[in-house]
């Protein structure tokens, strides 16, 4: 995490105290306000496609240590044909290509983190190349180095794919990625990214990221007092 | 005895555990200061966006042929009812059509002289490929080709087009006729305005201008519901089942999303003119080759049309 020697060892573990207090307090807000079922970004989508929230209950955030949510990744619209087993092993990878960026980009690494320089290695080289100039939105480097912690609190990827002769030769995935950043001085940056990862296969058969239409936003938390 | 200190010791490590969460809770909250905007680098909700898709080609040019097999035709062995040649600019999302006439009348390699929609027949889309490509001096990439019954199925997927009609006329298929301006057409409707030519002033000229308004429509739905989940796949997976072509349905995919990038507002159309005349006993359309050149020369590297048609 950061460098020990930056901060005095007492007034570190007041941040940290005070960021994971802060944390608490967030989820606590979340659970009961906002970021439910009924929210309307996730309302709005199909029957195949959960629209619940799992990612919070105010039991799971009675805790101090916040612990991230796992990522949910679901094969909800198939053109063509796929069989079950096959919808399973799709998700699985297209999965892993996902959550690897999302890892490489936003929730994992060292923090503070400044380095995102591998954050697009999930991607097709002409889109890395693009990514890496968009990358104010792609990563978290905005925050990053100012950033102590990053806390997951969403991961999904819903896969409409693409399956003319019962295989897989694309998918969308419609992604929603939502985190805390955990920051000096107690405050607690909510952030999302959401929108469109479109995959194909590569050279070697597996998947890659070859476009991207996100969006991000970002704001304080709302701490409550 | 022995339970019930357990079970005593027990409560109050729980209450002990409950107490300091509740304090922690208690100070957090007299602490924790007030969520106003404060020096963070951070807007207090800003919304921001990416969009990019990669293709390993910068632009891309494409032959769109319409073919009029009939039920039971073999649909690569029948004549080319529609010609349209794109270049799409796959960085910029700038495209531009080049339609030709039908009736135009050009060498088709290894036939000699006939009207270039006979390629199609002669020698599949191969051959039409190379023949629309010598005549504008440049070979196009890829070679689609869609009948009747798939090109009214591929509109109907992206459910319907609207086309902005030059001129009114009636077709018995859709009652209230086409009107000058705006009408939304389902994928029979658009067919038959993408082939009627009798009614139009210019007949095949104009016909072909119909043709890229359709696409320019096709184009429109695409941009308007390709947030829509399953929509890309869904009109790809038509695409696949509806429309020849050699590509790989991966290849097929990425180029699709790719071509969905380009704007309708910079898909300019030009139609390549020319005389209308006689070869034997055949009317045919001698095409401007200088224009059909100058146009694809100058649409070449970016897919604009600078100096116009």
């Amino acid at each position: 995490m950061t460098d020990p020697g930056r901060h005095p060892s007492g007034r570190r573990v007041r941040r940290r105290l005070a960021s994971l207090a802060c944390l608490l307090v967030l989820g606590l807000l979340t659970a009961c306000t906002g970021e439910s079922p009924t929210d309307p970004t996730t309302r709005e989508t199909t029957e195949s496609e959960p629209a619940g929230l799992p990612e919070r209950t105010e039991e799971s955030t009675a805790t101090l240590e916040p612990r991230p949510t796992p990522a949910r990744i679901r094969v909800t619209r198939v053109s063509g044909e796929l069989k079950d087993a096959d919808r399973e092993v799709l998700a699985g990878r297209v999965g892993a290509v996902v959550t690897g960026y999302f890892q490489d980009a936003f929730l994992g690494g060292d923090y503070p983190r400044s380095d995102f320089g591998d954050a697009f290695a999930t991607f097709t080289g002409g889109a890395r190349a693009q990514a890496r100039g968009d990358r104010q939105l792609l990563t978290n480097i905005k925050l990053g180095p100012t950033t102590e912690q990053v806390v997951a609190r969403r991961q999904t990827a819903y896969l409409s794919v693409l399956a003319p002769y019962r295989v897989a030769a694309g998918v969308t995935a419609r992604v929603d990625l939502r985190y805390l950043a955990v920051r000096a001085e107690d405050r607690v940056a909510q952030v999302r990214v959401h929108g469109r990862l479109l995959l194909t296969r590569d050279q070697t058969g597996g998947w890659a990221i070859f476009g991207y239409d996100l969006s991000r936003s970002a704001r304080p938390a709302k701490n409550g007092s | 005895m022995a339970s019930m200190t357990s079970r005593l010791e027990e409560w109050f490590g729980s209450l002990r555990r409950h107490a300091v969460l509740g304090l922690v809770l208690v100070l957090t909250v007299l602490t924790v200061p007030p969520a106003t905007v404060r020096d963070a680098p951070i807007s207090l909700v800003k919304l921001e966006a990416a969009t990019d898709v990669d293709h390993p080609r910068h632009m891309v040019w494409i032959l769109f042929l319409g073919s009029d097999a009939r039920p039971g035709e073999d649909l690569l062995r029948s004549r080319a009812d529609a010609i349209q040649l794109t270049g799409i600019n796959l960085r910029t999302g700038a495209a531009t059509m080049i339609g030709l006439p039908r009736d135009a009348y050009v060498d088709i390699p290894g036939y000699g002289s006939d009207k270039i929609n006979a390629a199609l027949m002669l020698g599949g889309p191969e051959l039409i490929g190379r023949a629309v490509g010598n005549l504008v001096g440049l070979q196009p990439d890829y070679v689609f080709t869609a009948g009747f019954d798939g090109f009214r199925q591929m509109v109907n997927a992206v459910g319907g087009v609207t086309v902005d009609s030059d001129f009114a006329f009636s077709d018995p298929v859709r009652p209230q006729g086409y009107a000058v301006g705006p009408n939304k057409l389902n994928g029979f409707q658009a067919m038959i305005f993408a082939r009627i030519r009798k009614s139009l002033p210019r007949g095949d000229f104009d016909r072909s201008a119909n043709q890229q308004d359709v696409m320019r429509g096709i184009l429109r739905q695409v941009r308007a519901h390709v947030d829509d989940p399953g929509f890309m796949e869904r009109g790809v997976l038509s695409v696949v089942r509806h429309m020849n072509t050699n590509l790989p349905p991966s290849d097929l995919y990425r180029l699709a999303q790719a071509g969905a990038a380009v704007d309708p507002r910079r898909l300019r159309g030009c139609v390549v003119l020319g005389g209308i005349g006689y070869a034997g006993a055949a009317s045919v359309v001698f095409p401007d080759v200088a224009q059909a050149r100058r146009i694809v020369a100058d649409a070449r590297t970016d897919g604009t049309i600078d100096g116009g048609c």
